[in-house]
């Protein structure tokens, strides 16, 4: 008498299904068509490859092959699980498998977050003081390039008028001295329209020419020009540039940023770094005040100069991404209280009315030559 | 059963199509829940997510009736990124140092120029690699595929092939597709069964030109354009009428560049897939291209209709989000709407990815393939076994190479 076959056997030799008849034993009995035991698969040496449906496929563990049981009957595999409890056991193993892997990596995600925050800028404070002066005076000359394309800066763009470069020059000059700055400065006017100035690796600093157009008068401007030779003595620039590399690396490397993971941290970021980078501004604000007073400027041109950037809202939404300055209402209010502080003071005209024509006018001199 | 085989008649080609058997449920769990974790987890979650949605993909897909089998697991994908990761990072670093190293201009270019040949090597070496850890980890029917040949000789073919379509302007394309086609197939086993690919670019090459032409005209247009730009300081009226010529052919172009990308995609698939065969055993695929067209259509679709409503319920919120970031007022409510936003787009777009995207283009192509003389099957035997180092679908990984699901 031929057995019912009640399963497909997959040996693991060869891809031909072979029904078999299925006895409960000690363990699983393979029955071929006339009866005849093929294999017998001992209750605990079974493992669960997959249930769904009336389907539930077997496999046995520590096998050298691939050999498969396809059992099709949802009511016979239930007595298999009743047999081999282990099987159940797994299951539970997988769902706790799931927990450990999402809260580690959770965690993970976290610590790296936290060193994005806080660990790179602590980095870039020790060690921006430690790359050497001339390091980073190479490095500068070969980022400006870089700089200027992001910004769309053509050669035809910058600004070669020889004296309205001299008067830049002198002011410089004026501004830094007696300061202990480890460059040589030098100073560049750009066409561009973005209102916006800032320093590059070191000791270079660029002025964008509409900023001359938002500013009251030639002190506010010389003012911002003291901000910017603030950032370069605070070697601010530098640490920048250690941060970005460092942030770049975290990101695309560790992260490989499959989730744009990159958005998420600089936001993250922004937050946390609110008060630090403000801490930053407010020293370059606190060395601009005093180089004012040295060279015996009035030092509220500060405040004249951000709250013309403030109140003349024209400036883009763009512009104040990419704007190195935030100007935060927080930021002009402790600069109102210096003000105040202050009794503002006949001015010694750090840049006379005609010099300050002449730049305003620079980068069109220039264009006519 | 075997013997009824071996009693069929000569001739008689016993034949199976292949069935995608949908378990949209399932598949909806997987994609909503691994979605979510992934963005919780910054994307270390994807190991695991993409392991499943592949185990899911796999053993909805049945052959014969019978389902195929994905036994990869994610922790060898993890260990393999970890890997590579351990091999580029000081690599990333090197380069990094020589392209910014002072005032050495030919350093930093030729470090630019090893950094793109170290990607193209590194990529195509991926590629086939990964593939040889997919293949070796389905099983069908008990037994194993297997890939064999040298992920060194796949990257100096297509090296080789690269710089013939540099030199034929590109027209070489299909020719590449078809060789690298024919090198991963001939190289493929399933037990001790060899599969050989017959893939010529001939096939292929008028869909090719379509998109060959298309790109011309785009660029030609384009740079007639800005010839005119350029050349006038100001439009007269007769050259409104060259302008919109202009425009039109590069509308055109475009259309026909696009047509032509996804029929060159479907037709190449197709012959691809019908060019496969084992002695007499051999595959047929009737894929359509507007099967596979819709997928795309239906993904966009949603996703725009979905960013349009969530845009316009949050955009003062998120806006207000932006200006707190920038230190410009706002407000802390709409930083976290913002965040939160982010967070609920990309689940959303994770999620439709993988349940429409992935899994519509899959189903296509599996429903439309029919398998001829499967008899030859029955003969097969297994192989002996073999593991793939975990080393190479960990570096496509970290490289972003095709991290798909297909074979």
């Amino acid at each position: 008498m031929n057995p019912e076959p009640n399963a497909i056997f997959h040996d693991g030799k060869s891809p031909k299904d072979q029904a078999v008849r299925i006895e409960l034993g000690f363990g699983l009995s393979l029955l071929d068509d006339e009866g005849r035991i093929i294999e017998t698969w001992p209750f605990d040496s079974l493992s669960l490859i997959d249930q769904h449906g009336q389907t539930t496929i077997f496999t046995q563990k520590k096998r050298a092959d691939d050999a498969r049981l396809i059992i099709t009957e949802r009511s016979f595999a239930d007595r298999i699980f009743r047999r081999a409890p282990h099987l159940r056991v797994r299951e539970r193993n997988n769902a706790k498998t799931l927990w450990i892997v999402a809260s580690w990596s959770s965690a993970a995600a976290v610590s790296l977050v936290l060193l994005t925050i806080l660990g790179i800028p602590y980095l870039a404070d020790r060690l921006a003081p430690l790359v050497p002066a001339s390091i980073e005076v190479r490095l500068g000359e070969n980022v400006k390039p870089q700089v200027y394309a992001l910004f769309g800066v053509t050669e035809q763009q910058i600004c070669r008028d020889e004296a309205g470069q001299r008067i830049l020059t002198d002011l410089v000059g004026q501004l830094s001295s007696g300061a202990d700055i480890p460059f040589e400065l030098s100073i560049e006017m750009v066409e561009h329209p973005i209102p916006n100035a800032f320093a590059l690796p070191g000791g270079q600093i660029v002025i964008l020419n509409t900023l001359l157009d938002k500013m009251p008068d030639g002190e506010a401007f010389a003012a911002v020009i003291a901000h910017e030779i603030g950032h370069v003595a605070n070697r601010d620039v530098m640490r920048r540039l250690i941060e970005a590399g460092g942030r770049s690396f975290i990101l695309s490397s560790v992260l490989g940023d499959f989730t744009g993971g990159t958005i998420l941290l600089t936001a993250a970021e922004a937050v946390f770094n609110a008060s630090y980078s403000r801490e930053r501004e407010s020293a370059a604000d606190a060395f601009a005040v005093a180089q004012l007073r040295t060279s015996g400027a009035d030092p509220a041109a500060i405040y004249r100069a951000l709250d013309s950037l403030l109140s003349k809202q024209a400036v883009s939404d763009l512009g104040r991404l990419l704007s190195s300055h935030p100007v935060g209402p927080d930021r002009l209010a402790a600069l109102k209280v210096l003000e105040d502080k202050l009794s503002p003071k006949a001015s010694e005209n750090l840049l006379s009315s005609s010099d300050w024509q002449a730049l305003k006018t620079m980068c069109k001199e220039g264009r006519e030559e | 059963m075997n013997e009824a085989v071996s009693e069929q008649p000569e001739g008689v080609s016993r034949q199976a199509r292949v069935v995608f058997d949908d378990e949209f449920r399932e598949l909806t769990g997987i994609a909503f829940l691994g979605s979510i974790l992934m963005v919780l987890t910054l994307g270390i979650y994807r190991f695991w997510f993409i392991t499943d949605v592949r185990k899911l993909l796999w053993k909805c897909t049945k052959i014969d009736d019978a389902p195929l089998e994905y036994t990869g697991r994610a922790m060898e994908l993890l260990i393999g990124f970890l890997i590579a990761l351990a091999i580029l990072t000081p690599i990333y670093v090197l380069f990094f140092i020589a392209s910014t190293y002072p005032n050495n201009l030919t350093l930093a270019l030729s470090a630019n120029l090893a950094a793109y040949v170290l990607l193209f090597v590194f990529g195509h070496f991926a590629i086939y690699r990964a593939r040889r850890y997919r293949l070796n980890r389905t099983i069908w029917k008990g037994l194993r595929f297997r890939q064999e040949g040298s992920g060194w000789t796949f990257t100096g073919k297509a090296a080789l092939w690269w710089l013939l379509i540099a030199v034929t302007l590109g027209l070489a394309y299909p020719w590449k597709d078809a060789a690298l086609e024919r090198y991963k197939i001939n190289n493929t086993f399933y037990g001790n069964l060899s599969l050989k690919s017959s893939a010529t670019g001939r096939r292929l090459f008028p869909y090719f030109l379509m998109i060959w032409l298309g790109y011309l005209g785009i660029v030609a247009s384009f740079t007639m354009l800005i010839a005119i730009n350029e050349g006038a300081s100001f439009v007269s009226e007769d050259m409104v009428g060259f302008l919109a010529a202009f425009g039109m052919i590069m509308v055109i172009s475009f259309i026909v560049c696009l047509i032509g990308g996804i029929l060159y995609w479907a037709r190449r698939t197709k012959h691809f897939i019908s060019a496969i065969s084992a002695g007499k055993l051999s595959f047929e695929s009737k894929v359509r291209a507007r099967s596979l067209f819709w997928p795309f259509v239906l993904f966009y679709l949603l996703a725009g209709i979905f960013f349009s409503v969530a845009g316009g319920f949050f955009a003062k919120t998120a806006n207000s989000g932006v200006l707190y970031l920038l230190g410009q007022g706002g407000s802390l409510v709409g930083l976290f709407v913002l965040i939160g936003g982010y967070v609920v787009i990309f689940v959303i777009i994770s999620f439709l990815h993988t349940v429409i995207l992935k899994k519509r283009v899959w189903s296509a192509i599996a429903n439309t393939i029919t398998l001829h003389n499967l008899h030859v099957v029955d003969e097969v035997q297994a192989a002996a076994r073999q593991d793939p180092s975990l080393l190479n679908q960990g570096l496509a990984d970290a490289m972003d190479a095709d991290f798909g699901v297909g074979f």
